[in-house]
């Protein structure tokens, strides 16, 4: 198993989620769906954030995440419009802040992704533009780039298509079949659209009111 | 397993964490020698980055601390300082202002109103290393300020004629409450 919850309760700023359990296998795309308020962000946090903020277990490809979460964050990406980037400067120039801190990091891959997903398109490469001025699409689609550049085993993708074109949509998914084609990485995506992740995931929880309501697979989850 | 070496600075000065009997490195050591070179090679790049606002802040800490260690020419005891604590604030100040200067590139990102450790939350960098190393720029900065403050202190009392033990340790006394102020500023990464 790639990440595997168990037993997983915390209190975050008077937000409780309650008795997570679940198991991520390498190669899937696992959706969380459930209402604003749910506790899907919180729960991307309880990985993504150094403190450990909750009682239970998360393991990460068989060990405790939070034994050595510094050394796991090699391998994990948090992809979501919050995450914190030197967004005074370009795609580029934050690439190069961050790769000494990435042992796999690859610039190959980095400037093919970026070409893949239309970095490059432009009178003005968009790799040197100011983050703070890419669209908000542009600016996922850049840590996309950044998190394959670093070869993620674990996407975490917080609420990424949610009022997004359908065209952005259907190039967005198509990538995380590329990513997922692979066969050892995994893509953990929150989102309040459980339709979408009827066509598009393997697996779907149900949050709801920071209980994991159900989970299984993607059509069996979503008819509960 | 042999205790964890350190730097002495006698001949033959082994690394951090290299066991000094065998030669060998502990893991732990070995680790956080690797995490002390990301962040310096995050800082090389780092610096590389709009090297203008970074200049102008070198030019500004680099008078400000000048004003202070002028001031610091005036010894203490002199009639400049007697009935007035304001002389002590102001030389004060100045150096203070020179250390926020010094620090302010390498703790917050410009325009972001953020802190670097903020920025840097989910990728795999040690906070208490970044926060240890940053520690180290302002110890290096202030060895050399306070060098400079103790010496213009003592030429000014002997000059004035009336130096006292108090010569001596306002230097210190000074160039300790920057660090300290200096390092809550940095924080410890935790």
């Amino acid at each position: 198993m790639l990440l595997e919850f168990k037993n997983v309760t915390g209190i975050t700023k008077g937000f409780n989620l309650t008795d997570i359990s679940f198991q991520i296998p390498a190669g899937y795309l696992v959706g969380l769906a459930g209402k604003n308020g749910s506790g899907k962000t919180t729960l991307l946090h309880y990985i993504a954030d150094g403190k450990k903020q909750y009682t239970g277990s998360i393991r990460f490809q068989g060990e405790e995440l939070h034994n050595s979460h510094t050394k796991f964050l090699n391998q994990i990406a948090f992809v979501a419009d919050e995450a914190p980037f030197f967004k005074q400067y370009s795609g580029r120039q934050n690439a190069k802040l961050l790769a000494p801190f990435y042992p796999e990091w690859d610039w190959d891959i980095f400037f093919r992704a970026s070409e893949e997903v239309d970095l490059f398109s432009g009178s003005k490469q968009k790799l040197d533009i100011p983050l703070a001025n890419l669209s908000r699409g542009e600016y996922l689609r850049f840590q996309m780039v950044i998190a394959m550049a670093h070869c993620t085993k674990l996407y975490l993708l917080d609420e990424v298509t949610g009022g997004m074109d359908p065209v952005f949509c259907r190039e967005f998914f198509r990538l995380l079949s590329g990513i997922l084609m692979g066969g050892d990485a995994s893509v953990l995506m929150v989102t309040h659209i459980v339709e979408e992740l009827k066509e598009r995931a393997d697996y779907v929880g149900i949050l709801e009111g920071g209980r994991l309501k159900s989970f299984g697979e993607a059509f069996d989850a979503v008819l509960v | 397993m042999g205790k964890k070496a350190v730097k002495t600075g006698r001949m033959g000065q082994v690394a951090v964490g290299e066991n000094f009997r065998t030669g060998k490195k502990n893991k732990k050591g070995e680790e956080e020698s690797l995490a002390r070179d990301k962040i310096m090679a995050f800082d090389r790049e780092w610096v590389k980055i709009d090297e203008d606002s970074k200049l102008a802040a070198k030019i500004v800490y680099v008078i400000l601390g000048a004003l202070g260690c002028l001031m610091m020419f005036f010894p203490v005891g002199s009639s400049i300082y007697q009935g007035s604590p304001i002389f002590f604030l102001f030389t004060w100040m100045f150096l203070y202002a020179a250390v926020v200067f010094k620090m302010q590139p390498y703790i917050y990102a410009p325009g972001e109103g953020k802190r670097i450790v903020t920025l840097l939350a989910y990728v795999p960098v040690d906070k208490k290393m970044l926060c240890c190393i940053r520690r180290e720029i302002l110890r290096r900065y202030l060895f050399k300020v306070g060098a400079v403050c103790f010496v213009f202190q003592q030429a000014g009392a002997l000059l004035w004629g009336g130096w006292t033990v108090v010569n001596l340790l306002y230097p210190f006394g000074v160039v300790l409450s920057l660090y300290l102020f200096g390092a809550l500023h940095i924080g410890s990464g935790a």
